[in-house]
């Protein structure tokens, strides 16, 4: 080997560590949050135990154990880009070719592995799991002895199918030349046999066994995209050395090479990442930070036009005190986008949950925290789940209760000071009353009127707050604004201060002129809070739809409007 | 390696030991104000219970002494964790058969008595363990818990099959007959008997909906359901959280033997909502409650059930002609639900909350005890707390009951056990023993659901039901 070729494989590890960083640190962070805030990695025996029961569990465990340094983006980011570059690492290690260009091919199962965890399905144990098989395949390389090399892969086969679950069979596949072929059908047999074993004994189907129960989100789901990365690991490290001879064109072959390898890299991750979805989580994430500035400016540079997003926009601008004025310079889609419909996942109701609670509907934040976390597929729990519950309870002084997540979250690394700190107030009425939040929480949700709640009427249940506490701005704005995007103009003007002398909100002026217009009412007589020049411009737009002006028109002159959501996005 | 192994190491211990205080917390605070966790003073235990372990709630309990003296054997524990050896405990149970072990300790200066009745508890118990929540579920399944020991299995789990795994039931605790309920995709009642195994499809042309709540004839040969269209609501005041309740609700009995269904009028009243049926121990009359239908869900806190009765002849499966009213809860402004009697024929237990038939989410919601003999209902101070007791079941020779309590901490169901002599005397009630209590139910997300004795170890192929439930093979009732 040249002096030059030693330096081939650190710095192609380099560069995967660096791409992979600065991907998932740069254009990826809010999935890196994503994964940490669905998993609650407990430092307890107990919690090892549980997890490890399972066949990968141990993988599992470790993976579980990085993902909760996701709670800081860049820490994640470096995590994901060392497990790639350690499978990188691996995988020259075990490949046939030591060449430079087989060391530059060797990219490719680093790489379709790196493709895997772009779907927020994917979970950092399927990686953990691939990287301690090819330790293993490593391991058994540095058995000298023919015989013991097979006996080693005999025996490791099953046992880490129980470490890491159904990747083991990487090692009999990765050993197949290195082993005696009867040691290496027995392996691959017992690769088999193994999860067909588990299955009698353990509650899982064995399609879940065979691909693996902790690898994915969802349990019953075949990662496919792991499983092509297998494959494609099993195939470039069995093909042949491949040799250029030295010189320029040797050079020139191999940074072609390169060039391609990192060109289809590139592409897939393109095509496999989901950017629709990272968006959603940074909306999601930046309401559950309440940093509603950051929401509003996002909202500014390219409108949000899902329910999850249009909502923490909406709880953004009431949060800041600009819903009624600001509200239709954004896309609006109907009352989903103040309370997005329930539905069975644990995404939507985890971030409506914000809302409830940021509002004083302290039960209804409790219920759709609680049915997020039920609704994690793979049947973990969460810190962001169990922080909240922990709130909610301690505003409603349940307090045992309150307690019992407390204490679980006092056995994790992030979440422990918090718990330990609100565990103080457990019981302790002057603290909580003292608290700015859950002091103001606790006076602003019901105490008095019972009412069944439905996520579809949530107007019913906010009038119930504003009829306790006429004063709380953000309950009378809710109440407002959904009347407004229900189109519901009788209702709106039932509960809207019309006997106000300055100028009311926009969108409450506009939608007055609406309903004077609905009901026949001269627009001359405008009330006082209705500033002249709005409805200047409202006999303007008037005049322009008449008229039949083109809808580009339209939307570029009035698309900030209450009478443009009411006549075209309704 | 080995200094980061270290710091792993040191930071692991520090926070298990920085964190140990907020369990001490939130144990005292299980305890209330009793001086150990769980409350095992003066309680009455059977003969073959698993050890009572427990841990005193007090800081000065650090160097406690505690002696259990019983019948000539005594033993000794020193500091604030009670932990038996399962071989000293069962010496010591067996020595103070129908009589008491007294506890003496230290510090804190304190006494008090298990008393051990010599009437042993079945074998076993089954329960579904799930979270107490609102709509959907994380993992949960039906777990079986031998009563001796600290062993637990489970049966099946929602990872065998993709759905809610519900209501089980055992005939008079024998543990080879029973019916499973599973709702969702892979929806079916799973029906053992004499060792085959089906999956069937209980919704018909002419039934309100899939059979719910079951309970076995003790012939063996039918099975009365109750088939219940029910929803939930959700109160936005703290003191509730969630109202379940039926719109509708009927029974019927399936007939094991000819594959038929009994679905008399006199079961499926119109106007009257039935549900929770339960045969009496000479399989002569089928207990349900039953409550006029009423508009929903405007007029739910107004629908009240009463304990009713109807006869049934075994030999031929008829339903009697009328129904009488046992215990008109509903006059006095009451509901009652899970009518259970005793297979000695003596008692019908109950759960008599404010309104409706889900009790668990009433705090109110306490046990009651019909003495059939005199035709007298009473509560049942003696196991009755502050918060919610629902759900209940008799051991099969009828000197136990299991019952549901939230008594721990408002929301999760936990199973206490308590003893009924021949003479009607109930003893104190115990919480399920576990190998470390203090431990493991604060940390215990999950609520214990529908306890059931069984006399025997439950011998299940989770692996055969699964594919049962999961194929699409459905028998029809008829």
């Amino acid at each position: 080997m040249g002096q030059a070729e030693k330096y081939v494989e650190p710095a192609l590890a380099a560069i995967i560590f660096v791409a992979v960083t600065l991907f998932f640190g740069i254009l990826y962070p809010y999935h890196i949050y994503h994964q940490e805030q669905f998993q609650l990695f407990e430092w307890t025996a107990g919690y090892f135990l549980t997890v490890s029961s399972v066949p990968g569990g141990f993988a599992d465990w470790v993976g579980r154990f990085l993902t909760q340094f996701f709670i800081f983006s860049w820490a994640g980011a470096a995590i994901t880009g060392s497990l790639v570059t350690t499978i990188y690492l691996l995988v020259c290690r075990v490949a046939r070719g030591k060449s430079p260009v087989s060391r530059i091919l060797m990219i490719v199962p680093a790489a379709a592995f790196s493709v895997f965890l772009t779907d927020e399905r994917a979970l950092a144990g399927a990686l953990v799991a691939v990287v301690l098989t090819l330790g293993a395949v490593c391991a058994a390389r540095a058995i000298r002895n023919d015989k013991g090399r097979s006996v080693f892969v005999v025996a490791a086969t099953p046992l880490f199918y129980w470490i890491c679950g159904p990747v083991a069979v990487l090692l009999p596949l990765l050993e197949a030349r290195d082993v005696h072929p009867a040691a290496f059908v027995c392996a691959l047999a017992l690769a088999v046999i193994t999860p067909l074993a588990s299955s009698c004994v353990l509650h899982y189907g064995l399609k879940s066994l065979m691909t693996g129960v902790h690898y994915f989100r969802y349990v019953t789901v075949v990662p496919v995209f792991l499983w092509i990365a297998v494959l494609i690991t099993v195939i470039f490290c069995h093909l042949p050395d491949i040799r250029i001879k030295n010189g320029t064109i040797g050079t020139l072959l191999a940074s072609a090479c390169l060039i391609a390898v990192i060109s289809i890299w590139v592409s897939t991750v393109r095509r496999t990442a989901d950017f629709t979805k990272e968006e959603l989580m940074a909306y999601d994430y930046m309401s559950r930070f309440q940093q509603w500035d950051d929401i509003v400016g996002k909202a500014g540079e390219k409108q949000p036009d899902r329910p999850i997003s249009v909502s923490c926009l909406n709880l953004a601008l009431s949060q800041t005190g600009r819903l009624p004025d600001e509200m239709f310079s954004f896309y609006q889609n109907g009352t989903a986008g103040l309370f997005p419909a329930f539905s069975r996942v644990f995404t939507t109701p985890l971030s409506t949950a914000e809302i409830f609670w940021h509002l004083g509907l302290i039960n209804a934040a409790q219920h759709f925290t609680f049915e997020a976390q039920e609704a994690i597929p793979d049947f973990q729990k969460s810190g962001r789940c169990y922080r909240r519950l922990a709130q909610t309870n301690l505003v409603n002084g349940d307090y045992a209760v309150a307690g019992k997540y407390l204490n679980t979250l006092s056995h994790t690394l992030f979440y422990r000071n918090w718990a330990l700190s609100t565990a103080k107030m457990l019981g302790d009425e002057n603290a909580i009353a003292g608290h700015p939040l859950y002091g103001k929480l606790r006076i602003l949700r019901c105490h008095e009127k019972d009412n069944w709640f439905k996520d579809t009427a949530v107007d019913s249940v906010l009038l119930d707050i504003a009829a306790e506490h006429p004063d709380c701005e953000p309950v009378r704005e809710y109440i407002l604004a959904w009347y407004l995007l229900d189109c519901n103009l009788d209702a709106f003007v039932k509960h809207f201060d019309s006997g106000r002398q300055s100028p009311a909100a926009r969108a409450y002026q506009e939608a007055y002129l609406m309903y004077m217009l609905e009901h026949q009412l001269p627009i001359e007589n405008t009330p006082p809070f209705v500033e002249t020049a709005t409805a200047e411009r409202f006999r303007r737009f008037i005049k322009d739809v008449q008229k039949g002006q083109a809808q580009a028109f339209i939307t570029r002159t009035y698309g900030d409007t209450y009478w443009y959501y009411a006549l075209y996005r309704r | 390696m080995r200094k980061f192994l270290h710091t792993i190491t040191v930071v692991s211990l520090l926070l298990s030991s920085c964190s140990q205080s907020l369990e001490d917390k939130v144990a005292k605070r299980y305890a209330g104000d009793c001086p150990i966790y769980p409350d095992y003073m003066n309680v009455t235990v059977p003969v073959n219970i698993a050890p009572l372990n427990f841990d005193y709630t007090m800081p000065e309990a650090e160097d406690a002494v505690t002696t259990f003296t019983g019948n000539g054997m005594s033993v000794t524990f020193k500091g604030p964790r009670i932990r038996w050896n399962a071989g000293k405990w069962r010496k010591i149970l067996s020595a103070s058969a129908n009589g008491e072990i007294n506890v003496r300790c230290s510090s804190p200066d304190t006494s008090w008595v298990l008393y051990v009745s010599a009437d042993e508890i079945d074998y076993g118990l089954t329960y579904r363990l799930i979270e107490p929540g609102y709509e959907l579920y994380s993992k949960m399944g039906i777990y079986q818990r031998e009563l001796s020991s600290f062993r637990q299995t489970a049966l099946i789990e929602n990872t065998d099959v993709d759905g809610c795994i519900n209501c089980h039931s055992f005939n008079r605790c024998s543990p080879s007959d029973l019916s499973l309920h599973v709702r969702g995709d892979h929806g079916a009642t799973l029906l053992r008997k004499d060792g085959t195994m089906e999956a069937f499809n209980t919704a018909t042309e002419h039934t309100a909906g899939l059979c719910v709540y079951p309970y076995w004839h003790p012939s063996g040969r039918f099975i009365a359901y109750s088939t219940n269209n029910t929803r939930q609501v959700f109160h936005t005041l703290p003191d509730k959280l969630v109202e379940v309740f039926d719109l509708s609700s009927d029974m019927l009995i399936y007939d094991t033997q000819t594959g038929n269904l009994i679905d008399d009028i006199i079961i499926c009243q119109d106007g009257y909502w039935e549900t929770f049926p339960a045969f009496s121990p000479d399989g002569k009359t089928l207990y349900f409650c039953r409550a006029a239908a009423k508009s929903i869900p405007d007029s739910l806190t107004s629908v009240r059930y009463d304990l009713c009765a109807v006869d049934f002849d075994p030999s031929t499966g008829a339903v009697g002609d009328s129904v009488r009213t046992i215990v008109a809860a509903s006059a006095s402004g009451h509901s009652i639900s899970f009518p259970r009697p005793s297979f000695d024929g003596r008692y019908i237990m109950y759960t008599l909350s404010g309104y409706g038939q889900f009790s668990i989410w009433h705090h109110e919601a306490d046990l009651w005890l019909y003495d059939i003999a005199s035709g007298e209902s009473r509560r049942l101070d003696e196991v009755n707390s502050g918060d919610t007791e629902s759900y209940h079941n008799w051991s099969s020779t009828s000197r136990w009951f299991v019952f549901s309590s939230r008594r721990d901490d408002g929301l999760f169901t936990r199973p206490y056990f308590a003893h009924i002599s021949e003479s009607g005397v109930i003893g104190k009630p115990f919480l399920l023993p576990q190998k470390d209590p203090a431990h493991f139910y604060p940390n215990l997300y999950l609520s214990y659901n529908i306890p059931e004795f069984v006399t025997g170890e439950v011998k299940f192929n989770h692996v055969k039901a699964a594919r049962l439930l999961n194929s699409e093979q459905r028998t029809p009732f008829k």
